[in-house]
């Protein structure tokens, strides 16, 4: 994947599974990952939202379907 | 004739009411919202939703956005007892608003992948971090 975008995603990710306590501070650093991605690339801040959504999406149904690191019980 | 006087201790008692009182609603809103959050992210974006479980979800979500946003205004009034949960609720409320969206207003997946080769051109299509 793209650095930028990777990067990104994870930014939404740290966020969005973050505690409530946490997350607002987190959103806000997102915002500022996003503000700066969108500026230096010429996207819509709200159009390069919803890709990172989508990208996150995909991300976190790849890992579900990820085979499990632990052994399967005997 | 003499209004009636509040009783000893009134005023304290009830301060601790009041705070007692919305910190016992925004425990039930965390521990709504924890459950909630934990079922959506494992039928709703784990995985492929059912049109049922979108549907629950559509209201569901909803309803409790709605209540958060309420929560959110009653605990900013200048006169909460509990203006310090304000930014925890904040951050709840736009985890639910990201995560709303994503789901029910996503974009079209061949409008994602020609932004991705038109702005992030070296991207593997893996759909893994990493």
């Amino acid at each position: 994947m793209n650095p930028d975008l990777e990067s990104l995603v994870k930014a939404f990710d740290a966020a969005q599974s973050s505690s409530p306590g946490d997350s607002s501070q987190l959103f806000d650093l997102y915002d500022l990952q996003l503000r700066e991605v969108a500026a230096r690339l010429r996207i819509e801040m709200q159009t390069l939202n919803r890709l990172v959504k989508w990208q996150h999406r995909e991300w976190m149904k790849a890992e579900k379907r990820k085979p499990s690191a632990m052994p399967p019980k005997a | 004739m003499k209004a009636a006087s509040m009783p000893s201790g009134f005023e304290a008692r009830m301060d601790s009411s009041l705070r007692n009182f919305t910190i016992s609603i925004i425990a039930n809103w965390q521990k709504l919202v924890e459950g909630f959050r934990d079922w959506e992210r494992q039928e709703l974006i784990e995985k492929e939703p059912s049109s049922k479980n979108l549907e629950r979800h559509r209201k569901e979500a909803a309803f409790i956005i709605r209540n958060t946003h309420w929560l959110l205004s009653l605990v900013s009034d200048p006169e909460s007892p509990a203006k310090e949960c304000a930014p925890d609720i904040r951050g709840s409320l736009r985890q639910l608003e990201e995560t709303f969206d994503m789901i029910h207003n996503p974009m079209p997946d061949a409008e994602a992948e020609s932004l991705i080769q038109k702005f992030f051109p070296d991207e593997s299509r893996s759909g893994v971090v990493g």
